[in-house]
């Protein structure tokens, strides 16, 4: 049975519940990465406090908000922590991996909850089953039911018993968002010395009974307890339910426990209102996050923080176009304009920096993955490999992170499966057992290098042709070894004798160097036989503005990405040249072959030769070329916009623009350009 | 509407889960048994639990504001008979002592 | 809310007064499309060519910073002339999450037409296919051939809308 009331708070109920999931999927990271860090070394008290802390905020979150098989698990891992914590159990290395497992049910009820993937009830039974008996091996003490309210006592680091006072006044929609009160007092209760615990609710109002809405709350609820946890752990039983003027906490450190069990009847705290939030009081810390750094931050939905970086987008246009109207008009005339002019394009700039920037993140996040997927693999193949990252404070742009997550995962794999040589073959060839596995990335002008190296192998080169000649791709004996590098990212290629289920699969590096184009990137290839190889993947800085060079054929524009060019050149005649029927340019001893736009695009233009035209150099994925246009316009900062909104891919384009004068202009891309010059 | 089941206005059978889900059904019932006692107001009223399975925050809201509404028109009210998980559940939630009447509110 | 209420009724079978369709011409024949699916109406100008597509895709233009592509129906259905000029009018159509303009020779009006005055389009020699009509409306004794302009946008035939072949490739990378 639904009410009328349920219904309509089902939406709200969703956002809600999206807090929730963000936070449970970050403390799922944390505590990974906190466990993936130890190896199988045991985790000091400061660890295990973090551990034991995501579980029990997991755990406490999923209660709250109905997710009462989220809890199980978080339950019996708590349990386990405690008991580790408390040394009633002895450390062994298994648990690690044990807590990961246990990390990836929880991800897994997570994942099913939030986007409706299935769950496998076996293996989370498994995961919870194995936690419990590690408890029950362990311990001389009776196993704890699984499901019962906790019997955790408050974490050890607060010291002495303190006696506190909280008063929570929620906001009035805390029932329609399902939020479950009594988890929450639960919890708080939990924290409490034995016996200390008191709850009263207080009805802030009292309106009347037939036109009370029965939905709302008006209910006030005033707590003493004594602790020995910090304000701060208190606080975070209401992270998520509380904003920071919604919750009042007063402790009183001298008091001692005898003191506090007054009945807490006589007024507990001075009756104030909903803001009473007394600022002289030391914040509890922002609500929902821990410890110093987070007081700083705040959420922001990402679809705002879009929304902010296209109007920025839309400023920068209309920004052009008046410097497009102004640069018609006297400039002694209007000389205030044009200086007001200049002011607006600086102010611009700094503010499309400042909005780009908000997008920016760690690469870390991505890096952070590897730890545990290297260990996973290596255990699988029965490789040793040691995981070394640098650069992982290099920020990139939130929608790179998620597109080249998929790459960077595949190139490990590769790297592990075919790079890394087994230990015994390693020692026999001299090189430590151990193999090296390093990702690092760092920022290089104007875009984001992220390099994947192992100390393997190397590419083999014979193996590589033979393959290549084996599955129709074109190659010969006299390639260079560049030459030959680039044949694996021919598609259907896949060195690997047998297929395994690591990273055979018919995928090859194709797909990855699709992958990575698709946002602008580069892959790159250095190998150097017995000492392993390099893929060194370059992608620009954002994938919102790029800097371009304008250029005119035949009445329309495009935009050049800059970091193609190389430069720009009228050619005499004596440069130009034929070769096998394509018309070519010698600069400096090579030739490159000329694109000429025209007749890719199929214009009408009245420059046809390139000794009218303009010749601008490019270089893109290793291939250089010269691309004929009109005329060169302008060097600019262009806002790239989705054709593929409301139509389909355009070939040769890698998006578009909106120019100063309110035209769309195409973004040229320049290693298809090459592959439709071929086609020509 | 599902809510059923009263023996009379100045002894309340509750049947059913006080809950958040059934609250509106709740209220609309007990605003009922609110205006009636209203019109002819008796000394007391006793709102028996004995028949709710269940009950969490948002129902003990209720129950306490109907409860104190008719304290406002001098009727002697409280709450009782809950079973142990229910009983429970109220004073985890801190609403004994209005369900007793102990402690008058504002 | 205007457009669900209207689908809701069609669905329940409900006989609604009418609905209300704009109407435009090309070469002698008029048309109609459902209101609910119009954007707007504007000019035509400013459109960047797109180059190796069918002619009847005259290219992109801006609208308010998004890019709108822009079909030539008069070129596609092969009637009246394809002329550009101040008064060529470009319908900007709001289907399948896709904004698109369509140029045609002229709009007329917008109409309301009671749903039992219209009737099942026949095989019949319109310009446009069968499978783009939805049925045939009378106005001023005038044969009004009303559109089914979702499944005109939609269809393999204008090569508005990609054929998804790109989601595919993502899935086999997360191997």
């Amino acid at each position: 049975m639904t009410t009328a009331g349920g219904e309509q708070s089902g939406v709200d109920l969703k956002r809600f519940n999206e807090v929730f999931f963000e936070e449970c999927a970050e403390n799922l990271a944390q505590m990974e990465q906190i466990l993936i860090s130890l190896g199988d070394r045991e985790p000091d008290q400061e660890q295990m406090n973090a551990i034991f802390r995501a579980a029990h905020s997991i755990k406490g979150g999923a209660g709250i908000f109905g997710f009462d098989d989220m809890t199980v698990v978080t339950h019996v891992m708590e349990s386990l922590l405690d008991r580790l914590r408390n040394h009633e159990i002895v450390f062994a290395p298994g648990m690690i991996d044990l807590f990961l497992e246990a990390g990836d049910a929880i991800a897994m009820q997570l994942a099913g909850h939030r986007d409706g993937k299935p769950v496998h009830q076996e293996a989370i039974d498994q995961v919870r089953a194995r936690l419990q008996q590690t408890i029950d091996g362990d311990t001389t003490q009776a196993p704890a039911s699984p499901v019962s309210q906790t019997q955790t006592q408050a974490p050890p680091e607060g010291g002495l018993p303190t006696s506190y006072r909280l008063a929570f006044t929620p906001e009035p929609e805390i029932f329609m968002r399902r939020v479950r009160m009594e988890s929450i007092i639960a919890e708080l209760a939990d924290l409490a010395e034995a016996g200390t615990f008191r709850c009263e609710a207080r009805l802030a109002e009292l309106p009347d009974f037939a036109g009370f809405d029965p939905e709302c709350c008006i209910t006030r609820w005033e707590f003493a307890l004594v602790s020995r946890a910090t304000r701060d752990q208190l606080a975070d039983v209401f992270m998520f339910v509380a904003d920071e003027d919604q919750l009042r906490i007063e402790e009183h450190p001298a008091e001692r426990r005898s003191q506090v069990q007054d009945p807490p009847s006589e007024p507990a705290l001075p009756v104030e209102g909903r803001r009473a939030y007394d600022r002289n009081e030391t914040a509890p810390g922002a609500f929902g996050r821990r410890g110093g750094e987070a007081e700083s931050t705040f959420r922001v939905n990402v679809t705002k923080v879009d929304q902010l970086v296209n109007q920025v987008g839309e400023l920068l246009i209309t920004q052009a176009m008046l410097s497009q109207v102004a640069g018609g008009l006297d400039p002694i005339l209007h000389q205030s304009l044009q200086r007001g002019l200049a002011q607006l394009e600086r102010n611009t700039r700094d503010l499309q920096a400042s909005v780009m920037s908000i997008r920016l993140v760690p690469i870390s996040i991505v890096f952070n993955r590897f730890p545990r997927l290297v260990r996973e693999i290596a255990a699988k193949l029965g490789k040793q490999v040691e995981l070394k990252t640098s650069g992982d404070s290099t920020e990139l742009d939130r929608g790179l992170i998620e597109k080249i997550s998929d790459p960077l995962t595949h190139l490990v794999r590769n790297a592990l499966d075919h790079g890394l040589e087994s230990p015994e073959k390693r020692t026999a060839t001299g090189k430590n057992p151990v193999g090296t596995l390093q990702l690092s990335a760092s920022q290089v002008g104007g875009r984001i290098v992220i390099d994947v190296i192992d100390d393997g192998a190397g590419l083999p080169r014979e193996k590589i042709l033979a393959k290549a000649t084996e599955n129709g791709i074109t190659c010969s004996e006299t390639m260079s070894d560049e030459e030959v590098w680039q044949l694996i990212f021919a598609p259907g290629f896949s060195t690997a004798s047998e297929i395994t289920d690591l990273s055979g699969r018919g995928v090859g590096m194709d797909v990855v160097l699709k992958n990575v184009q698709a946002i602008g990137g580069r892959v790159q290839i250095a190998s150097e036989v017995g000492k392993g190889v390099r893929v060194t993947i370059s992608l620009p800085l954002t994938l919102a503005i790029l800097d371009g060079l304008s250029v005119a054929v035949g009445g329309e524009k495009f935009i050049v990405p800059l970091n193609v060019v190389i430069e720009s050149l009228q050619p005499k005649a004596e440069q130009l040249k034929t070769v096998n029927g394509r018309e070519v340019v010698q600069v400096r001893g090579e030739y490159l072959p000329i694109l000429k736009l025209h007749s890719i695009f199929n214009l009408e233009t009245e420059v046809t030769e390139p000794c009218r035209g303009i010749l601008v150099l490019v270089e893109a994925d290793g291939e250089r070329g010269a691309v004929m246009v009109d005329a060169l316009l302008d060097e600019q900062q262009v806002v790239v916009k989705s054709i593929e909104t409301n139509y389909r891919r355009v070939e040769g384009s890698a998006g578009a623009t909106i120019l100063g004068d309110g035209r769309v202009a195409l973004i040229l891309d320049l290693p298809e350009l090459f592959s439709m010059h071929r086609q020509l | 509407m599902t809510k059923k089941g009263f023996v009379n206005d100045v002894n309340i059978t509750l049947d059913g889960a006080c809950t958040m889900e059934r609250v509106t059904d709740l209220h609309a019932f007990l605003a009922e048994r609110c205006a009636a006692l209203a019109e002819t107001p008796p000394s007391a009223v006793r709102v028996d639990l004995a028949r709710v399975p269940g009950i969490d925050a948002c129902g003990c809201q209720l129950l306490a504001l109907f409860l104190e509404q008719l304290r406002h028109l001098s009727i002697g009210a409280s709450a009782d008979g809950a079973g142990t998980e229910v009983r429970e559940s109220i004073e985890l939630l801190g609403f004994s002592s209005l369900f007793a009447g102990e402690h008058p509110q504002p | 809310m205007q457009q669900t209420a209207q689908n809701s009724s069609e669905q329940q079978g409900v006989a609604q007064a009418a609905s209300e369709y704009l109407t435009f011409t090309l070469g002698s024949e008029s048309y109609g499309i459902d209101i609910l699916k119009v954007q707007e109406i504007r000019g035509y100008d400013c459109v960047t060519r797109i180059a190796n597509t069918p002619p009847f895709i005259k290219g992109v233009i801006n609208l308010r910073g998004v890019i709108v592509p822009i079909v030539d129906l008069r070129i596609k259905f092969n009637v009246g002339e394809a002329t550009y000029h101040e008064f060529t009018v470009v319908i900007i159509i709001n289907v399948l999450g896709k904004v698109v303009g369509i140029v045609v020779d002229g709009v007329s009006d917008v109409v309301a037409l009671p749903r039992e005055s219209i009737k099942p389009a026949p095989e019949l020699g319109a310009s446009l296919d069968t499978r783009y009509i939805t049925g045939l409306g009378t106005l001023n004794d005038q044969m009004l051939i009303l559109v089914d302009i979702e499944k005109l946008i939609g269809s393999d035939e204008l090569q508005i809308v990609d054929s998804a072949a790109d989601n595919s490739q993502s899935e086999v990378v997360n191997q």
